[in-house]
């Protein structure tokens, strides 16, 4: 069996833990994590997420989620080898406005991320941490691709409680924030993550940004005003206690906010970044909606 | 992920530990003992049990050494998919079609159709958009995912040993209170591991130790940390061992766990079945006897799933036995399921304590023979 050394040779640092390599022809990634923690014993074994991100990449087959190449151990630590990209979408793209090279590619870039979760839900995972970090593109082909699965994970229907722990705080979804010590939650969450990505790519800026969660409850009920038992039966049960909600706010006109929106962008903004969980529209649903006619 | 345990994560580690305490002595000895009388049993009588359990399950001889099929890959597309069921699926008898037949056929109202998920349509923790999609998903992929020939490859283990290590670990699910789906997964993991790897005796426990770590990582919120499991084995096996094990197991395994377990069948064909509280509790407890008999992995895991709701429903006699949800739900008919009736005749024996004799559980014969036949 060959060894790390012998497998892939011309390594470049891209981070910390993170390597550019080569095998014949091709370039890969190589990502390493150590099993051992802060005092260098390896107290738990392999870390469940990763245990999770591989084992739910071994299963997936789909050409906008990064390819899981090999996975090979040296001593504590693990190797895992993944397909090489060029770009990231954060720091090329939502960062650049010009790297859009065309109007037509933010819908594109959408429809396929959009694809890949409901590509993923309809086989029972979870994302939990969809971000623009996590997402990769080849510029050459113009295909997004979805990375780091370490917050994924596998569920049952009816879904049982999950950590309600994950994800960037800037991409949780209100039911998420809410329960706190409650978590139960499900696919809505990722669609939410997925239409604070549309916001991005279109104001350039992250769509929420408060530092806890409470202010970032705050500018959601800003931007989409405060939900009531009418807009999102239950909430009050939910938050247990309305004060978490401020005083109640008005929503704002989203034409006036993403003047760049035509009315079916607007309508499907406005659906994945609905407030009940309940009536938020499925990425399979979005998928099919009249705004990516043509693509 | 922030890498220090919170506070929920420590008053649960508190809990486990005090609670591992008091239980791990009974827990170990429980082991202990059951393995230490099986190794010491006669290798004939263990010989023809092996020979008796092969009988009762109906399926064919397997060829040692037969090349498994690789774990949980789904069939690209294009390929053509080749299953391979037991052969008392193989053979259907073709029934003689008189006209009589045919005209009560006709006369029969048809049974109507239920939509199991409407009242979860507005219920977003049930995931009704996807439900269908994923059903499928784990019926493409259920014949790749589940062991073959683990035990009769193994020079040092047998079936009985195999039974007494899930008896065991099914101990351990309920005292430490993990989920039904880290038992299941638990167990797949033992099995898929004997299918590829020989166990020395020795270290059966150490393997089920291993897997039950693997799986409460999959499954659960908190899962315990490895020094519960040494206190686990009674300091059978060190810190060191469990971790060793761990690695080896991941990588024979090809580090694949995401795969369809007989739970996820069970949960959504109980659901099927419109269940009261006692028919949901009798179809997880067969089936959790499902999971004792080694004789029970040469069926899919639908289909273990599906005859424990059809068992429950016949022992608690729910009338009709089968329906047309229940036939669309699950992909089997009555009749597919009815090779029950090994089990039956089985458990009719009076060294089992002749439990199948039982009043309700009389449906399960076909109609006009008697247990002793």
């Amino acid at each position: 069996m060959l060894t790390l050394r012998e497998k892939y040779y011309d390594f470049d640092q891209i981070s910390s833990k993170v390597f550019k390599c080569r095998r014949d022809d091709q370039f890969f990634t190589m990502k390493i994590v150590s099993i051992l923690n802060e005092e260098n014993q390896a107290n738990n074994g392999v870390p469940y997420w990763i245990i999770r991100e591989i084992s739910i990449l071994k299963e997936l087959d789909h050409i906008n989620i990064v390819r899981l190449i090999d996975v090979m151990t040296d001593g504590p630590d693990l190797f895992l080898v993944f397909e090489y990209l060029d770009n990231e979408f954060q720091a090329d793209f939502l960062k650049n406005p010009k790297m859009f090279m065309y109007p037509q590619m933010k819908k594109e870039f959408l429809y396929q991320i959009l694809n890949t979760v409901a590509y993923l839900h309809a086989r029972k995972i979870l994302l939990r941490d969809l971000r623009p970090e996590n997402i990769l593109v080849n510029v050459r082909t113009q295909v997004l691709k979805i990375a780091l699965f370490g917050a994924a994970r596998t569920f049952e229907a009816p879904l049982e409680a999950y950590s309600s722990s994950v994800g960037c705080l800037s991409y949780r979804s209100p039911e998420v924030l809410f329960q706190f010590g409650c978590e139960k939650y499900s696919t809505p969450n990722d669609v939410w993550a997925v239409g604070c990505i549309f916001g991005e790519m279109l104001l350039h800026r992250p769509l929420f940004s408060g530092p806890s969660d409470v202010e970032l409850l705050d500018e959601i009920f800003t931007l989409l005003g405060t939900p009531t038992e009418e807009t999102w039966p239950g909430v009050t049960s939910i938050c247990g206690t309305c004060a978490l909600m401020g005083p109640p706010q008005q929503p704002k006109d989203l034409a006036k906010e993403f003047p760049m929106l035509n009315p079916d962008g607007l309508d499907l903004l406005s659906k994945m970044l609905c407030l009940c969980p309940n009536y938020r529209i499925s990425a399979e649903d979005a998928v099919k909606h009249p705004y990516f006619k043509g693509v | 992920m922030a890498s220090r345990p919170t506070v929920q994560q420590q008053a649960r580690a508190l809990v486990i530990q005090q609670s591992l305490q008091s239980k791990r002595v009974s827990l170990v000895k429980s082991f202990g003992a059951k393995l230490l009388a099986t190794v010491q049993a006669p290798a004939a009588a263990e010989n023809n049990m092996k020979q008796a359990c092969a009988n009762v399950a109906g399926a064919p001889p397997v060829a040692k050494g037969v090349a498994l099929a690789k774990r949980a890959v789904a069939p690209k597309p294009g390929q053509k998919k080749v299953t391979v069921k037991p052969k008392s699926e193989e053979k259907k008898e073709k029934k003689s079609c008189s006209l009589t037949s045919v005209f009560t056929a006709r006369s029969k109202p048809k049974d109507q159709i239920l939509d199991i998920d409407a009242s979860d349509v507005d219920n977003e923790l049930a995931a009704v958009e996807y439900i269908d999609d994923i059903y499928k998903f784990y019926k493409l992929v259920e014949n790749e995912s589940h062991p073959r020939d683990n035990i009769d490859s193994q020079p040092e283990i047998t079936e009985r040993m195999r039974a007494i290590l899930v008896d065991w670990l099914i101990q351990v699910q309920t005292k430490f209170e993990l989920s039904l789906e880290t038992l299941y997964l638990t167990i797949n993991i033992v099995d898929w591991f004997l299918a590829v790897k020989n166990v020395p005796k020795r270290e059966l426990q150490l393997v089920g130790i291993s897997a039950v770590q693997m799986a409460t990582k999959y499954e659960e919120i908190y899962p315990p940390q490895v020094h519960n499991f040494v206190f686990l084995s009674g300091r059978a096996y060190t810190h060191e061992q469990i971790l060793i094990m761990e690695k080896i197991i991941l990588a024979k395994l090809d580090w694949t766990l995401t795969v369809p377990i007989p739970l996820v069948f069970l949960l959504r064909f109980i659901k099927a079945s419109v269940p009261d509280q006692e028919l949901e509790n009798m179809a997880h407890f067969l089936s959790e006897l499902g999971l004792m008999n080694y004789a029970t992995e040469m069926y899919w895991p639908s289909m273990v799933a599906a005859s424990a709701v059809f068992a429950a429903r016949c022992t608690l006699n729910k009338a009709p036995l089968w329906n047309e949800t229940l036939k669309l739900q699950t992909g089997y008919s009555q009749e597919q399921l009815m090779y029950l009736k090994v089990v039956y005749r089985k458990y009719s024996d009076p060294q089992k304590g002749a439990v199948a004799l039982l009043p309700p559980a009389k449906n399960l014969l076909p109609e006009g023979s008697s247990a002793s036949q």
